[in-house]
């Protein structure tokens, strides 16, 4: 199953938080320029798994790979899997990025600054340059005028967007999306739906997890249904949205509930 | 009636009273912080044995008065042969290097408790963020957590510097020369009332004038909206 042409992969990830289990061995590979979609009601675990993958949430159990190279996980005294040590957990994060539900801009900062810090801090770039990617990431999420703002002046669609380019600008070759449209106004998904877009058209390597039916559908080459801390259906959009029934009773049942 | 020509000839001895109050504060706060923001940090992220000597510190210095402090390091420590004895006594015997010790150490109690309270309230997402794009836990502590509770925290920590501005009037009990002292001098000297006091009143009202105008400055220049 480990294939060198697999981008990033996770493997049989297990987390219980408490006595409950939310992930129950999922298990997920990303090949380069492929764009996944999770699906999934709330509490199925698709957060959850998400943040496993870059090790916000620490799993019980399971094992990660990027280029096919597993990232060493140590257990500590709480039982959890934690990198085994800082240095590859900061080489891993840097070259794979997140994109918040709550944007999580720092908001002592400008938009600018929010995009140069990591790079400054963390890839160890010259400010100049810095500011040069970062300005660039900006232009290309379309806001470059807004640079110099506050995030508390910018709107939400803004806010994600800005986030966005703070992504973009490590150069990741993964970017995983937790529910990047969930938080926003309904007028104000469509702007940043369109710049992830944007990103799936240039080949990003992108795990989004998602309750737009249609980016699912219309964008990615993968689709995953997590139900109760389990994969239920996985495939491509066209073969699982075609006769959801055929797949799956579950499935079928939250296609028809999202289309009201 | 007040005899102002009384506080005119003597303007050098309130002019000292005040550098000796802005000096004695000033040194005091910085002090402060530098004390309080690491014993705030050790607090808020349950470092074992620091968090919890952190914790001590302030209760004990939060809940005994600053002028009991003041004695017990003027008065008390000189009782104690060994300590005269020491190489501390030279620092120890002066009224100002006493004063600056108490009002550091009861500063940083009261920093402590402003600036845990702001690091815990800084956003759990905002720390993830930082997590999450590569930053050690270091980094994460002095360019989000650390930057963001400073600057939340300031008006609350604007209230501790007028706060010690005032209650470092119990210098002058100990023979320091600040604000107070010299217009306690000055009623001394001419078996006068008002002079002293309202010049001494008038004086740090001026000082808490242009502090508050410093700190709006501040609050304009670096609080932020969390919206």
């Amino acid at each position: 199953m480990s294939t060198a042409a697999n981008k990033l992969e996770a493997r049989n990830i297990h987390k219980s938080f408490g006595n409950m289990e939310v992930l129950k061995g999922v298990s997920l590979s990303a090949k380069s320029h492929e764009v996944i979609s999770i699906l999934g009601s709330s509490g199925s675990g698709k957060s959850t798994f998400l943040r496993c993958m870059n090790l916000l949430e620490n799993p019980d159990e399971g094992e990660i790979a990027l280029d096919g190279v597993a990232l060493a996980l140590a257990r500590r005294k709480d039982g959890k899997l934690y990198a085994a040590d800082q240095a590859s957990l900061v080489a891993y994060r840097t070259r794979v990025a997140m994109v918040f539900q709550s944007f999580n801009l720092w908001s002592h900062m400008t938009a600018l600054e929010n995009v140069t810090k990591p790079l400054t801090l963390v890839l160890r770039k010259p400010a100049a340059e810095a500011r040069e990617i970062a300005e660039a990431a900006l232009s290309q999420v379309g806001l470059a005028a807004q640079k110099d703002q506050m995030p508390a002046r910018l709107s939400g669609g803004q806010k994600q967007r800005v986030a966005i380019a703070r992504a973009l600008a490590m150069s990741p070759e993964v970017i995983l999306f937790d529910e990047p449209t969930s938080a926003l106004d309904p007028e104000l998904v469509g702007e940043v739906l369109a710049v992830m877009r944007g990103l799936a058209e240039q080949g990003r390597t992108m795990i989004v997890v998602t309750h737009e039916m249609d980016f699912a559908r219309e964008v990615s080459s993968k689709v995953v249904f997590l139900e109760h801390g389990q994969i239920e259906v996985e495939g491509s959009p066209a073969e699982i949205f075609a006769k959801p029934a055929e797949h799956s009773a579950r499935w079928a049942e939250f296609i028809s509930r999202t289309r009201n | 009636m007040m005899d102002l020509s009384l506080i005119a000839e003597n303007a050098h001895l309130f002019a000292q009273g005040v550098w000796v109050t802005i000096t004695l504060v000033s040194m005091a706060l910085a002090g402060g912080v530098l004390l309080g923001l690491p014993m705030a940090i050790a607090q808020s992220q349950r470092i074992p044995v620091l968090g919890r000597l952190a914790q001590v510190y302030s209760y004990v210095f939060r809940g005994t008065p600053l002028l009991v402090q003041l004695y017990i390091l003027y008065y008390g420590l000189a009782q104690f042969e060994a300590v005269r004895a020491s190489i501390f006594w030279v620092p120890l015997s002066n009224a100002y290097v006493c004063a600056l010790i108490a009002f550091t150490l009861n500063s940083a109690a009261y920093v402590t408790e402003i600036y845990r309270g702001a690091l815990l309230n800084v956003d759990r997402g905002e720390i993830e963020a930082g997590l999450a794009c590569g930053m050690t836990r270091r980094q994460v502590m002095w360019r989000i957590i650390v930057p963001q509770a400073l600057r939340t925290s300031l008006p609350a920590y604007s209230n501790e510097v007028i706060f010690l501005l005032h209650a470092s009037v119990v210098a002058s009990t100990i023979t320091v020369i600040d604000i107070l002292g010299a217009g306690r001098t000055l009623n001394a000297q001419y078996y006068v009332v008002y002079e002293g006091f309202l010049t001494a009143a008038v004086l740090y009202m001026a000082i808490v004038a242009v502090l508050t105008l410093c700190i709006r400055w501040l609050e304009r220049r670096y609080l932020f909206s969390k919206a």
